[in-house]
Parts: structure tokens; sequence; C-alpha cells
């Protein structure tokens, strides 16, 4: 929100029962980061990644090396991999963007509270996951070939990704509210995302073990990826699979919790303020 | 390089033949990194990934008893993939840190030319690759466990990590150079770094296949895995597989001539980005190699033939096959059956029949599990004279010459005694490459998808620019 001038009229219009002050804050964020082409630039290169990611699927499909199932769930833990990137980079750049280009102290002199601040910029950051999500229909729809995996993918793929997304949109907030440039929260953030790749790269064999179980469940979007694997590929219920749900769900719980109940009423103007 | 005090002695030094510029900007540089603390709080952080890494990597050779070569393999790798992300972070922010701190400008301004000054830096930004290489070793000793593949594994390590690292350093001054601001170098850094890793997060079966290979191969993170873990863990020869070795040294190459003839020269105070019209950008090499193989289209029509060759002898096992020899396209699946026939005067005891693929000439062994969904079929006795038919399906996955063949295995009567199996004659399956270029039907989608949303996406930009042509509108 680098217009000052949509800062002022916040108090105003709260004082007199209109819109609430998150709900200005997340129309002006919205407005600029669709309208200004920054999530728009984001989704080209999501596609971008998507289109190769499923080409290579598909030849695989083909070579009777995966099957259509294994195939959308791959791109669907794609997507949700590639789509957090989108949140988390604009959730990391929030707040220390706009001390840097100094357009915090505006907004921090308004009536409203910080935390309603923080809720408009959350749910501004948000918003780029559904659309990824929405982008992603078509490849899958593509890679099914017709199976009913669909249905069921594209249910568990919102409802992880919402999570994961939610989880680390708030993280990087948090970083961002305590980061004094955007070069510092972007790289801590992009750190963040790096090592929540790592556990992918061990053994099925050791994430099998014990040990292996405990990583993953440490690890949100490693939980998220099993998942999607056991539930739509092995046909595991529910009531099996479940801890690697409730992983991301917690990693949201407490990522919000940490982003509205301890940084947001902190938010200064300088991160050591 | 924020002292300018330098300036005036880089001036100097080239007009009185002391030192040479770029000498000059390294030692300012790499002092500055150094003693700024910068280089040390990095490599602090890439001891503890490290560290990290070891210990999740020693509890699954524990569980899984993982042989030390590949974890001397498993700990290069990581020492590989961490120590390029040292260099990449110094270098996005070499020239637009200059530019945000305001200190690029007299650096321009002194008689140096910008490739001596892009020389300089890069430089000092490789100067921690040796470091983390070194701290590595702690951790390659102590997971290989005094392994002889140690010293191959370093050497190859540092031959690789050189390679990548002057790749990804490279790559992050020349984002740096045309970036405004560090936080634009940084995450398009990242971004780029990230966009090779994540390849590694397919399951393997998504890495197969010609054009999952090609892939491999293009990428110089998967291209150096895949050459470090075959010379060292397979004991492949480097010759066999210097493919993957050149996508780290075309990946060097390419990276050192786009920063010092395409780059440095261009170096301004603004960071303009280059135009895309500019000769040399605009066609990427990479995207046409990507593409070749999906334009080009080899058609092959699968020639089939019928066996006539009884199987080799044997006491009283006799396997034959209906099929000698095929030729298919990469994709195509294969049916043939087998037939096992009791030729003694005794019963035969149980029986297993499995198939096995190899491969003819050189290069990747197959993995029958890959090829075949069954490779193995249990048969009951056989009476004397009596036979047992079997259907059998291969998927040929990639290009090549491949003979298939199968193995009749009588049960050992005891724990103390053996059998002697029969193989079925060879069926030789040619395979050509795979000729599909819409494959599943999903290239519409691959390139209808990117296209529309970025034309969507050039809608803001050409609002903008309409805006800014309008003429002012007097109040």
């Amino acid at each position: 929100m680098t217009a000052p001038a949509a800062s002022a009229p916040v108090g105003v219009q709260t004082s007199r029962g209109a819109p609430p002050v998150w709900w200005v804050v997340m129309k002006q964020e919205l407005l600029e980061l669709w309208s200004g082409g920054r999530v728009l630039n984001f989704l080209v290169l999501f596609t971008l990644l998507m289109s190769l990611t499923a080409f290579l699927l598909a030849t695989n499909t083909e070579l009777h090396l995966l099957d259509p199932e294994q195939t959308v769930v791959v791109a669907l833990t794609s997507a949700l991999t590639f789509g957090l990137f989108i949140g988390l980079a604009i959730g990391a750049e929030s707040i220390s963007g706009e001390r840097e280009r100094a357009t915090l102290e505006p907004l921090l002199l308004t009536p409203s509270g910080n935390r309603q601040l923080v809720l408009g910029k959350f749910l501004a950051a948000m918003s780029p996951w559904p659309a990824a999500m929405a982008l992603t229909l078509p490849y899958m729809a593509a890679l099914s070939q017709g199976r009913q995996v669909l249905g069921e993918a594209v249910l568990w793929g919102a409802l992880s990704g919402t999570l994961l997304a939610g989880a680390f949109v708030a993280l990087a907030m948090m970083v961002s509210i305590w980061s004094n440039s955007s070069r510092l929260s972007l790289f801590i953030c992009l750190l963040v995302y790096a090592a929540s790749l790592i556990p992918a790269q061990l053994p099925t064999e050791f994430l099998a073990s014990p040990g292996g179980v405990l990583i993953t469940l440490l690890d949100p979007v490693e939980s998220s990826d099993q998942l999607l694997s056991k539930v739509l590929t092995s046909g595991e219920p529910l009531s099996q699979a479940w801890p690697y749900l409730a992983s991301p769900a917690i990693a949201l719980a407490l990522a919000l919790g940490a982003l509205f109940g301890y940084a947001a009423p902190r938010l200064r103007l300088t991160a050591r303020g | 390089m924020s002292a300018t005090h330098d300036l005036s002695s880089l001036a100097m030094g080239r007009q009185s033949r002391a030192a040479p510029v770029w000498w000059l900007v390294f030692r300012r540089e790499f002092v500055d990194l150094w003693t700024g603390g910068r280089v040390l709080m990095l490599l602090i952080l890439f001891t503890a990934i490290m560290s990290v890494t070891s210990v999740l990597r020693e509890l699954e050779s524990q569980l899984n008893l993982i042989p030390p070569v590949e974890m001397v393999f498993l700990t290069i790798l990581s020492s590989i993939s961490f120590g390029l992300f040292v260099g990449l972070v110094i270098a996005a922010d070499s020239f637009s840190g200059e530019r945000e701190r305001a200190t690029l400008e007299p650096l321009l301004l002194t008689p140096a030319r910008p490739r001596q000054i892009v020389v300089g830096k890069f430089l000092a930004a490789l100067s921690p690759w040796p470091v983390t290489l070194l701290l590595s070793v702690p951790y390659v000793w102590v997971l290989g466990q005094g392994d002889d593949s140690i010293g191959n594994g370093l050497m190859l390590g540092a031959l690789l990590g050189g390679l990548l690292a002057i790749a990804f350093t490279g790559l992050g001054m020349a984002v740096s150079i045309w970036s405004t601001s560090n936080r634009v170098s940084l995450f398009t850094s990242l971004l780029i770094y990230l966009v090779f890793l994540i390849p590694t997060q397919f399951p393997g079966s998504a890495q197969k296949g010609d054009l999952g290979y090609l892939v491999q191969q293009l990428n110089p993170l998967q291209a150096s895995s895949e050459f470090l873990e075959k010379v060292l863990v397979n004991n492949r020869t480097v010759s066999e597989k210097a493919p993957y070795l050149m996508a780290a040294i075309y990946a060097a190459v390419g990276v050192l001539v786009l920063l010092f003839l395409v780059a440095a020269p261009r170096l301004r105070l603004d960071g303009e980005a280059p135009r895309l019209t500019s000769p040399g950008w605009g066609r990427s090499r990479s995207a046409r190699v990507l593409a070749a193989p999906v334009l080009i289209l080899l058609l092959a029509s699968p020639q089939a033939g019928l066996a006539t060759a009884p199987a080799m002898g044997s006491d009283s096992l006799q396997v034959s096959t209906d099929l000698a020899y095929k030729t298919v396209n990469a994709g195509d699946t294969l049916h043939f059956s087998t037939v096992v026939t009791n030729t003694g005067t005794r019963p035969t005891p149980a029986l297993s029949v499995a198939m096995n693929i190899v491969k003819t000439g050189q290069g990747d062994p197959v993995d029958p599990e890959d090829w075949s969904p069954e490779r193995t079929q249990q048969l009951a006795a056989l009476a004397p004279g009596a036979s047992a038919k079997q259907s059998w399906t291969v998927d040929a996955v990639l290009e090549g010459d491949y003979m298939v063949y199968l193995t009749a295995i009588p049960k050992p009567s005891g724990t103390d005694a053996t059998s002697k199996p029969v193989s079925s004659p060879g069926i030789h399956l040619t395979v050509k490459a795979f000729t599909e270029s819409n494959p599943g039907g999903v290239l519409p989608v691959a390139i209808a998808m990117p296209l529309g949303l970025g034309l969507i996406a050039l809608v803001p930009r050409w609002r903008r620019r309409r805006r800014v042509d309008e003429p002012a509108v007097e109040p």
C-alpha cells in the first residue's frame, strides 16, 4: 500500500461505521498487487513452471512410468510448491517494503489498530493462492485423462494448499514486521522455504521410518505432499492419514497466533523500535 | 566496496603500472566481505545446515545401512548445494548493493573499465567456495568412515562445485548488474536457484524417460548430482557420464560469457535491464534444446517376428517364447508369451519364471521395475510332458537396443540344495525415440495457459504506459 493518501480516509470511514479498516487496507492492497501487475507476473511464471512440469509428467505417463493418478498428485504438489512461493514473496515484502518506501509511517499514524492493518495485508497476500489453484485445474484435467481422481485432487489440494498458503504468508509477514529491509525479509523467507523442501530429498525408506515420519510431520510442506500421495494415490482413508493434515493445520494455527497475537501489536516504524 | 579513498588508488594503480585494477577491486572487496563478517555469518549458516543434514543422514544410514561411499556422495552433494547459495547471495548484492548505498557512481567514475571491476568483484564473491569445501571435509570424513572413496569424492566435488560456483556466482552478479535494488537481484537469483532445485522434488519415476533425462542433463544441479553419483557410487567412468559433466561446464562457460561479454560492458549507474531485442538475447539456447526433441518426429513402424529358436537345452525344462525380435517406439507396450515345458520324465518342483531386460550397448542400466508391472510369475509343479503358458507385458521406456529373456527357476528342495535355472532365447527389442509431441493431449494447455496469462499481464503495463503518454489535464 504505497499510496499514503489511501490511508487517510481509513480512520474517518471507520468512525462513521463505514467499512472496517482491514477491509479498506485489503482493498487498496489488492488493487495494487493485481492492477500493478505484480501478482500477474508471478502467475505467468507459475503457469510457465506448471506447463513444463505438466509436459514432463504427460511424457512419463505415455511411457507408462506414472499412472494418471500419480501424475495428478505430482502436478498438484508442484502447484503447491510454486504457489506457496508467490504468497511468501508478497508477504515478505508487505511491511518491510513499506518501511523502505517510507510509506509505513502514514499507515501507522491512522487511528486503526495495527492488527487491522496486518489483517488487511494478510488477506491481500493470500489472494494469489486461489488464482494459482484455479490455474492448476486445466493442467490437472488434462493430466487426469478423465479419471475420477480429479475431483478429490481439487478438494484435497485446495484444503492443504490453503492451510500451507496461510501458514507461509503469516510467517513471511512476521519476518517482514521484524525486518528493516525487504532484502533481509526475502532472504530469510526464501531460506525457510528452501529448508522446507529439504525433507523431500530424503530417500523414501527413511521417510517411512519413525525418524522420517517425525521430520515429515514437522515440515508442513512435506506433510501435505505425503497427505496427497497417501489419500489420492494409495487410497488411504483420512482416519489413517490425518496426522499429515494436522501438520499444516497446526502450522497455520501457530503462524496466525504468532502473527496476530504477538507480532502485529508490536508493529513499529522501525523493526527494532 | 564502499570506501571511496580506494577509488583514487584504483586510478593511480593503473597509471603507475602497479597492481591491476581488478586486483585492487578484488582485494578491497575481499577484505570487506571477510572482515565485515558477512561471509562468516553465511559460513556459520552453512555449517549449521551441514550439521543438521549430517545428523539426518547418519540416522538414515543406521536405519538403512547406507554404504559409506553413498554417504560420501550425499555429503559432498549437500556441501555443493549449500555452498552455491553463499556465493549466489554475495554476488546478488555486489552491484545492486553498491547502487542502493550510492557507492557505485564513484566506482564508475574511475578510469577503471567496468569489466575489471566485475572481475575483481566476481573473484571476491567466489572466495567463500573453497572455504565451504574445506569446511565440508570433516563431515565427509566422519560420515564416510574413512572410506577409500573420500579422496576421489572430494576431488570430484571440488571440480563440480567449482564449476557450479562459477556459474551461480556469475549469474547472481549478472542479475545484480541489471537490478536497481538488492531486493530484485536477491529475489531473482534465489528464484533461479529454486527453479533449478525444484525438479529434484519430483519422484524418481517422474525424472525418467528420454525427456526426463534430458531435463536432468540441462539442469546443472541435477546433472552434477547424477555425474557424482554414477562415477563415485556406481563406478562409472568419467567419459561414460561426460554428458552430465558437460552441463556444469556449459553452465560455467555460458554464464562467464554472459557476465563478461554482455553484462559487464553494460554496467550502468541505474541498473537498467537489457532490452529483449538486444543481440544475443531473446533466443534462449536452452529453450531450443528443450524444444528440439518435442518438434522432431521420428516415425517408426513396429516390426515383429516370431520366435523360431527352441529354448536352450537343459535336462528337463524348456522355456520358449512367441517372439524373437521387435522394433517399437518408446511409450509402446509390448505383449508376448512364454511356455515352460517339462521335457523330462519326472515332475518338476514348483517354478518361478523371472523376466530380465538388459541393455546390449553402453548406457544407463535398465531398471526392470520401470519397464514391466510384473516381472516374476510362480508356477506349480509340472508333470512330465506338461507345459504352462505365461503372458508378459513390457513398456518400452528408453530409446536403445535391449535383450529381454526369461528364466525358469526350479525351487530348491531344501536349504542345503540348489537348482539349475533355465533361460529362454532372448527377445531382441529395439526401442526408437519417443515421438509423441502432444503427450496426453497436454500441449495445448501447456502453451495456452502461460501465453494467455502473459497477454493479460501486459494489460497493466499497457495502461500505465498510456497514462504516462496522456497529456496532463489542466485543473
